[in-house]
């Protein structure tokens, strides 16, 4: 599914699958990292699951932020 | 109708030992499916308690109301709308010669709640009285040792001990998981004088019994009664002393009973349960609150408050620092998006499901089960027993002007109480 080209091609597909993954993951550690820090119940791991997701989807659009951000400073460089 | 397993499924209670151990008349839903058996009841009683419980009646296909019977013909009259076919009588002794009846429904003033109790059960009757048994201590003891020796099913209108909400936040209770109780303190609070029109004056006593001392003890056995009898529910004891203050402030002018009641009852282990009534303020409603050393529950709201709020997530706790320490230094306006942590002490449901009614349709459908089965279910008689008993108590040390001992004479074999031989 992610390997097929259609609009957005198969690599970028697996590129931003690859991304929201690392999201989700940065997300989990930043959970046991609280769950530590706050001496909270270690059932918070799965218990707060969504405010994880939340997280993981905040963090990702923060990564196409920064990008859009890059893409269009090289641009702008570029046409000068 | 639904078998026990159903009922309690539905009301979204969970079935258990714990359930039953709480509430051992909950076992009045035989596992033996009853769907198909009918019980004949008549109504003694027609004015609006008696026509309220017929209308639950009616909807209950186990039940057939077959006769009605009331000394005021308007009454009457108004619930023959509800069961034409049933027979009509204005001497319930009469009604009492029907063999074809299995049971009765005696829903008149509590004045003549005894002699017509007694009599059914003489009569072989099964009796459901409405609440309070009597406003005299020694007829509900009548009444009782009646029902004992009667072989008979015996219901009291007490219907919090059929309430889902009810039963869940006792068992919760007696799970010990909130610790042991501390207090118990109820209320309740109406802006009504309770008089009702009346066609002409000669029947005002008849008609607006609640009001005069001869026909009632007004606050204490019109809602006192419902509530008490939680408290002793929930501590699993009966208080052995009693003190209170009545008195006759905004409605002075229209009534002889109390308008304004306050009574402490004392259990034998220090609990105090504070009981408090008025007839001329509503703003607090109703509430029977139970404080146990880790959670408070207000079982009318059907909700329980733990004492100390658990604090949100780690998770939410790290994004609200994090935004404070990066928002802190610059001066921007707006909420935050990140959910607040807990500072307010919302309490939890007790039941996850709403329920409707107050019990009254639940405990009309175990009378009408224990009718057919010809089974009295655990200890529901002795429970309503006290809570008759305990309201009148709280009357007379009001009376009094003094704190009144629960007499040994009244007595019976439940609980913490021994009866005198």
């Amino acid at each position: 599914m992610f390997s097929k080209d259609t609009v957005i091609t198969g690599k970028q597909k697996r590129q931003e699958m690859l991304l929201f993954l690392l999201s989700f993951g940065v997300s989990n550690i930043l959970n046991v990292l609280a769950i530590i820090f706050y001496k909270t119940p270690f059932r918070e791991i799965y218990t707060q699951m969504f405010v994880v997701v939340i997280l993981a989807l905040v963090l990702y659009l923060l990564t196409i932020a920064v990008r859009l951000v890059i893409y269009f400073t090289k641009l702008i460089i570029k046409k000068k | 109708m639904p078998d026990r397993r159903d009922f309690l499924k539905e009301l979204g209670m969970v079935i258990g030992a714990g359930m039953i151990a709480t509430a051992p008349w909950l076992d009045v839903f035989s596992e033996n499916k009853t769907q198909k058996l009918i019980c004949k009841i008549a109504v003694i009683g027609t004015g609006s308690r008696g026509q309220y419980l017929m209308s639950l009646l009616v909807k209950n296909t186990k039940v057939q109301i077959c006769a009605l019977c009331d000394t005021y013909q308007p009454n009457l009259l108004k619930a023959l709308e509800l069961v034409p076919k049933a027979r009509t009588y204005i001497d319930y002794r009469k009604l009492l010669d029907d063999k074809e009846l299995d049971g009765v429904v005696i829903a008149t003033p509590p004045t003549f709640h005894a002699e017509i109790t007694k009599n059914a059960f003489s009569a072989g009757k099964n009796v459901f009285c409405e609440k309070a048994l009597s406003i005299h201590m020694d007829e509900v003891l009548s009444m009782y040792n009646a029902y004992r020796h009667s072989g008979k099913v015996f219901f009291i209108g007490q219907q919090r001990f059929y309430d889902p909400r009810y039963i869940q936040a006792i068992s919760m209770l007696h799970s010990g998981n909130y610790g042991a109780i501390q207090s118990i303190r109820m209320n309740w609070d109406r802006n009504t004088d309770w008089r009702r029109p009346v066609p002409s004056p000669a029947l005002d006593r008849q008609i607006n019994w609640r009001l005069y001392k001869a026909t009632s003890r007004g606050l204490m056995t019109e809602l006192a009664c419902h509530q008490l009898g939680v408290g002793m529910w929930a501590l699993r004891s009966i208080p052995n002393r009693v003190m209170g203050v009545g008195s006759l402030i905004a409605r002075a002018k229209e009534r002889e009973v109390y308008d304004n009641v306050s009574c402490i009852y004392t259990f034998d282990n220090g609990v105090k349960m504070t009981y408090e009534s008025t007839n001329s303020n509503k703003f607090y409603g109703v509430e029977e609150r139970i404080l146990c050393e880790k959670a408070t529950f207000e079982l009318e709201k059907g909700k329980f408050y733990y004492e100390t709020i658990p604090p949100a997530s780690g998770l939410i706790q790290l994004l609200h620092d994090a935004e404070n320490k990066a928002f802190n230094a610059i001066p921007l306006a707006g909420s935050s998006w990140i959910p607040e942590t807990a500072s307010q002490n919302n309490g939890e449901y007790i039941l996850k499901n709403k329920t409707e009614g107050d019990g009254t349709k639940e405990l009309l459908e175990a009378y009408a089960e224990a009718v057919i089965t010809h089974r009295q279910p655990k200890n529901i008689a002795e429970e309503s027993y006290y809570s008759t008993q305990l309201c009148l108590l709280g009357h007379q040390a009001m009376e009094e002007e003094r704190i009144v001992e629960f007499p040994d004479k009244y007595k019976i074999n439940y609980l913490n109480h021994k009866k005198l031989l």
